[in-house]
């Protein structure tokens, strides 16, 4: 079966989102945007433009170019709204035989269905590109205060672009399934969204999924450009001070001024304070202008108070209509991108006296739950398996109490992993497996699953033996864990049911502390391995010096013997790791003595007789070694 | 998961028990075998996005970096067109023009190009009318920013004035014309 797609036709951007793997991704234009302005032109060779091309024709061809026609879409021609738009529209828009609006573009008349069906169509195909197959479906989204026609309407513009509409949702109950608000239990949820241009509030009753909107409320001009706006206006006044010269008269110095204001809108996001650095702005009789200013965070929100303020009376009055005060709401969310700036989280804050969630990318909202409402009309989120994944790492432990990772956390399972390990002494003949749950680098540590023996390895020298150990969780958390020496097949197991007794809170208690002791336990970890590398180093002295015998002279024979002698003892009476690494040091050192001697010898030998044997050095050491059981 | 027919008595059922009750088992193998093809195929699509992705990225990981840079070698480029004639010998100047030429290389190294403009005709996939002027209908008269592409993607559209077929005229009439087009 196809795929259905969900669709966000907004005034001025439109964005397109798709259900995949059992998350609502937006798709990119070939061109790498999330957002297609939702423009449309008729050039003069009478090729239609949509999208972005349309948007940078505009200029050249504007009584061609067709935008915001959302504010159109099942309308009356005689509507004030309609007739307040059509005096600032630079394209001509007429009146239709059964009194709705018609816009004129090349040699023709379209209806606003028709052109929003061009956005929708270049969405179609995009989505078509994206996923390589045909998408004849779609779920559209409509503000709240749609009337019946203008639903009407946009779901026949889904038709003339060749989308079957599954359903018209309005834009808040789009943006409360983004956020899985229809999963929680019933409450009431204030949908702030405020865009571009418009600014809209929407008080919703969510329960038992179904969403009915109590009431809604707006600004339809009031939005980020117009933030933008003030800090232009603000940076053309203080050079105006400074330099007495009018950067309004200058489009080239206009269109730097906007991409720096927007600039810095962004960055005072994150940060307090911000640089507007815009050399050689312009220039008069006594040379080249700088600009240079610096904008803070308090500046900004200084100049866009008012702006801010202008939210605070459609939140009220949509709290009023809905018959409700402030306490009585749930859960504020986010839309649109204007709200990233703290001030106005501030505000949203101040109206609702609580924090508002916005977990959510703010601009993509909308179109990602539109996915997930077309998703479940498919049966495509039903059919959606949840997939578990492990909340710690699984390990087991390993040389020095330390344990070692084999699944780490957050792994999707079923899952399985293999890892090899050897033994940490010679001759031993059998090893312990240690399962542990974790985050924390020391064995003890950790949560203890069970542990089991392998016994019956063939003596052999360490770190010579193979030990496979595999971990495999099935999807319902079952840990199957086994190990089996490659030499002689032999295997032993240890089913850990799942669960595991853990409660979601220790589970998190667990992930926490690691973070906590994250430092704590790199140094305990460290201290180990210096431990380890000591015991190793001994081990391979003594082999060197069995090996090469001949070539050692006695001398360093016995300091090389003192030398291992003294780690051992270290060893065991548990000196300081920075004292046991200097006398590791100095033993490698003395072995590389050794080293010298044997090639020297080995030379004169093979001047003699030729020989072509060289020293093969000392025994590989496998990390991560069993401790002796 | 436990299967909830395991615990049912089946001893007592009548011949239509046993047929709906294979039809059920029979609609839930055939939702769990579409569920199965269904996993599989997005499997499969999604290792091609990823591939698609990766090969992109590789083309077009530097792009935001580079489109960061653009504007200071756009101020180094406006540095220049306002230097005065007095210092343009001297060597310190051409020591910056070098500099400005590595950045250039940089652009290069990375398959950076420079988009054509001047003279050009209007093309939108290219170029973004900031205005009109003047000038030979829908050719580009000049270039406020120009533009840049990394290999078949715009990384930047050159900002232009197109022409809007009117013959030039004195300085006055210019004015006039572009506060229509406003």
């Amino acid at each position: 079966m196809a795929r259905a797609i969900g669709i966000d036709l907004g005034t001025t951007n439109s964005v397109v989102a798709v259900m995949e793997g059992g998350e609502a991704t937006v798709i990119p234009t070939s061109e790498g945007n999330r957002l297609t302005p939702s423009v449309v032109a008729v050039n003069k060779n009478n090729e239609r433009l949509v999208g972005l091309v349309a948007k940078r024709q505009s200029v050249t061809n504007p009584e061609n170019t067709v935008f915001s026609v959302k504010r159109f879409i099942g309308r009356k021609f005689d509507d004030p709204i309609v007739q307040g738009d059509v005096e600032i529209s630079p394209y001509k828009v007429g009146k239709a035989k059964n009194g709705d609006v018609r816009v004129h573009m090349g040699e023709e008349d379209y209806s606003p269905q028709e052109i929003s069906a061009m956005v929708l169509q270049k969405l179609k195909s995009e989505a078509e590109a994206y996923l390589g197959e045909e998408v004849n479906q779609a779920v559209v989204t409509v503000p709240a205060y749609f009337n019946d026609s203008q639903r009407q309407a946009t779901k026949d513009a889904g038709t003339i672009a060749g989308l079957d509409v599954l359903r018209i949702i309005n834009e808040p109950t789009a943006s409360s399934l983004a956020y899985g608000l229809d999963k929680e239990k019933d409450e009431v949820v204030a949908v702030f969204d405020l865009g571009g241009g418009t600014f809209d509030i929407s008080i919703l009753e969510i329960g038992e999924g179904t969403f009915q909107v109590r009431s809604t409320a707006g600004d339809t001009h009031l939005g980020g450009d117009d933030f933008d706006t003030v800090i232009v206006d603000w940076m053309k006044d203080e050079f105006n001070k400074q330099e007495g010269i009018d950067l309004g008269q200058d489009r080239s110095a206009a269109q730097r001024l906007r991409e720096a204001a927007e600039r810095a809108k962004q960055e005072l996001s994150t940060v307090a304070q911000t640089e507007l650095n815009l050399p050689f702005v312009t220039a008069d009789a006594s040379g080249p202008k700088h600009l240079t200013m610096t904008l803070t965070r308090s500046k900004l929100e200084q100049l866009v108070e008012q702006l801010v303020a202008r939210t605070e009376g459609p939140c009220l009055q949509a709290l009023e209509d809905a018959g409700l005060t402030s306490d009585k709401i749930d859960e504020v969310i986010l839309v649109g991108g204007q709200s990233r700036m703290p001030r106005i989280q501030e505000k949203v804050k101040e109206i609702f006296g609580k924090e508002p969630n916005r977990t959510v990318n703010p601009d993509e909202a909308v179109s990602l739950g539109a996915a997930i409402q077309a998703g479940v009309l498919t049966g495509d989120v039903q059919e959606v398996l949840l997939l578990d994944v492990t909340p710690l790492t699984l390990g087991i432990e390993t040389l020095g109490g330390v344990s070692t990772s084999i699944i780490p956390r957050n792994t999707t399972i079923p899952t399985a992993k293999s890892q090899v390990f050897s033994t940490a002494a010679d001759g031993q003949t059998s090893v312990e497996i240690h399962v542990l749950q974790g985050e924390r680098a020391m064995s003890t540590d950790n949560k203890s699953l069970g542990r089991f023996i392998l016994d019956g390895i063939a003596p052999s020298p360490r770190g010579l033996p193979q030990i496979e150990v595999t971990f495999d969780i099935d999807a319902n958390g079952i840990l199957n864990v086994s190990a089996v020496d490659k030499a002689t097949s032999r295997e032993q197991k240890i089913v850990i049911q799942a669960g595991s007794g853990l409660t979601p809170e220790e589970i998190e208690q667990m992930a926490q502390d690691a973070e906590m002791h994250a430092t704590e336990d790199a140094e305990k970890r460290a201290n180990i391995e210096v431990r380890n590398q000591a015991d190793s180093a001994s081990f391979a002295a003594e082999k060197t010096l069995e090996e090469h015998a001949e070539h050692v002279s006695d001398d360093l024979k016995i300091q090389i013997e003192e030398k291992v002698k003294e780690i051992r003892e270290g060893l065991a009476a548990d000196i300081p790791a920075e004292t046991l690494s200097t006398l590791t040091q100095e033993l490698s050192t003395l072995l590389q003595t050794i080293g010298e001697a044997v090639y020297q010898s080995t030379a004169e030998d093979r001047a003699e007789s030729n020989p072509s044997e060289g020293d093969d050095g000392e025994p590989e050491v496998v990390e991560g070694e069993f401790k002796e059981v | 998961m436990g299967d909830d027919s395991d615990n049912i008595n089946t001893e007592d059922w009548t011949p239509e028990q046993w047929k709906s009750a294979y039809e059920e088992q029979l609609e839930k193998a055939e939702s769990n075998r579409s569920g199965w093809m269904r996993a599989q195929a997005d499997y499969q699509n999604y290792k091609k996005r990823i591939e698609q992705d990766r090969s992109d990225m590789n083309r077009y990981a530097v792009a935001p970096i580079l489109l960061h840079c653009l504007g200071v070698i756009d101020d180094l480029e406006r540095a220049f067109t306002a230097l005065p004639v007095e210092l343009s010998q001297l060597t310190w100047v051409n020591g910056i023009a070098l500099i400005h030429r590595k950045m250039y290389g940089i652009l290069d190294a990375n398959g950076v190009v420079e988009i054509e403009a001047q003279g050009k005709t209007f093309d939108p996939n290219l170029h973004e009318a900031i205005s009109q002027a003047p000038g030979k209908e829908g050719e580009i008269i000049s270039v406020i920013q120009k533009g840049y592409q990394v290999q078949d993607r715009v990384l930047r559209p050159a900002l232009v004035q197109v022409g809007n077929g009117d013959v030039v005229e004195d300085q006055e009439s210019i004015e006039e014309i572009e506060e229509k087009t406003e």
